[in-house]
């Protein structure tokens, strides 16, 4: 049961630590990348 | 449920001695909050999956078939739906009469849209003649290379380049902007070899979709996720754009007034000789029988009459002189329309229904024109 009980929290702070780490490395990825989302200059 | 107690061993007794043995619940949570090597491993194969899944599921051809709705961040997100609507060309059958429209806002708020657009000059021609308006917000000489690069194999009819001096005659560093900002989600060999030209080195490509293109969707993939649960943002042709009160309205002539300025002193001077617009010319040419119309920027007379004449009128001169020289046409629409300072938001984006008919009607009819004459001419007939 104990056993369960760990492996459970394993697995719910590897999704909730590797989503975040996904989201950290998109954005990171992002700044790297250039901001090219918008170019409001208008002409 | 059984608790712990309960389910102790002997061995559980011996290296526990005397303490209580925490619940389920103490231990879901303090394993939870506390470091530990399963946990690591699991967080980088979770954050692995993630990175790995978006790379397999973003591809041109889902970006083709999904609704632009879900991706785009506002109403001006241009950039994302011209990216879209190319990939979408790629797809779909060669258009023999098919026609683009490139240039930046002037230019959209300028034209109806593209259904209007297709059904005046499919009308005028009696052929089938898609209009796909390609325009995006600031769009640059270097973006009309991209998208071009990305379109022309599909497209027979004509392409419009809207070649404002501000556009054909850009900064000195425009292209390493360009270079460093890529605006549109998607690789172009032609802008590539534009900004190498240019002396500018262009990224280096892994040639996985995703990660070539990282910069242009990590927001709009966050935008995605939030519309799953929204619904897809809807996307207007012309959002309403009152217009400007006389201190914001003179300061956004003068500043345009100055670029037009500036741009003529570029060409005036030699510095430069339209290298960019040229290359553009020449890529249509060489790979496709469309014809190419250099398009002016649509001005308001407010504007026209803060740019000198004589100098201006050269200009026009010499815009005519290279369509000439470069087999195209050069038409300034807007300036042979009439129209007034009231049909403006400011001093190039028109902001009313009944000019922007005016200007659609007037540039299809020249089209329609010019498509049939060229038609009518023997194959390999030069220009």
């Amino acid at each position: 049961m104990i056993r369960f009980v760990r492996i459970s929290a394993y697995v719910l702070q590897g999704l909730v630590l590797g989503t975040l780490l996904a989201i950290t490395i998109i954005k990171l990825l992002e700044t790297a990348g250039g901001e090219s989302l918008f170019w409001y200059q208008e002409f | 449920m059984s608790d712990g107690n309960a389910a102790k061993t002997p061995a559980d007794a011996e290296s526990t001695s005397d303490a209580p043995t925490p619940g389920a619940g103490a231990v879901f949570v303090r394993t939870l909050l506390s470091p530990s090597w399963p946990g690591l491993l699991l967080t980088l194969i979770v954050a692995a999956a993630w990175l790995g899944g978006l790379m397999l599921w973003l591809t041109p051809d889902r970006v083709a078939s999904i609704d632009e709705g879900y991706f785009i961040i506002g109403e001006r997100d241009d950039y994302y739906v011209v990216t879209r609507r190319v990939f979408q060309i790629q797809r779909a059958p060669e258009e023999p009469n098919g026609v683009i429209v490139l240039g930046s806002s002037t230019i959209k708020a300028a034209v109806t849209n593209e259904q209007d657009l297709t059904r005046r000059l499919s009308t005028r021609l009696g052929i089938d003649a898609p209009v796909h308006v390609l325009t995006t917000g600031g769009q640059t000489i270097y973006d009309m290379t991209a998208i071009v690069d990305g379109t022309i194999d599909k497209i027979g009819g004509a392409v419009l380049i809207n070649a404002w001096a501000v556009h054909i005659a850009p900064p000195d560093d425009l292209a390493a902007d360009i270079a460093a900002n890529p605006r549109l989600g998607f690789q172009s060999d032609a802008l590539d070899a534009e900004l190498k030209h240019s002396g500018i080195e262009p990224r280096t490509r892994t040639d996985v979709y995703w990660l070539d293109n990282q910069g242009f969707y990590s927001r709009r993939m966050f935008e995605a996720a939030m519309r799953t649960f929204e619904g897809p943002r809807v996307r207007r042709a012309h959002p309403p754009r009152p217009r400007l009160n006389p201190q914001r309205l003179e300061a956004s002539v003068t500043e345009r007034a100055g670029w037009v300025a500036d741009s003529l002193d570029r060409i005036e001077s030699g510095k430069e000789d339209f290298d960019e617009l040229t290359d553009l010319v020449d890529l249509i040419h060489r790979r496709s029988k469309a014809k190419v119309v250099l398009l002016d920027a649509v001005m308001s007379p407010l504007l026209r009459s803060r740019i000198d004449a004589d100098r201006w009128a050269k200009h026009v001169e010499r815009m005519k002189a290279y369509a000439a020289a470069h087999d195209t046409v050069y038409w300034d629409v807007s300036g042979d329309l009439g129209l007034t300072d009231d049909m403006f938001h400011d001093d190039v984006h028109i902001n009313n229904d009944t000019a922007r008919e005016a200007f659609s009607e007037e540039l299809m009819r020249r089209l329609a024109d010019y498509m049939q004459t060229r038609k009518s001419k023997p194959a390999g007939g030069g220009a």
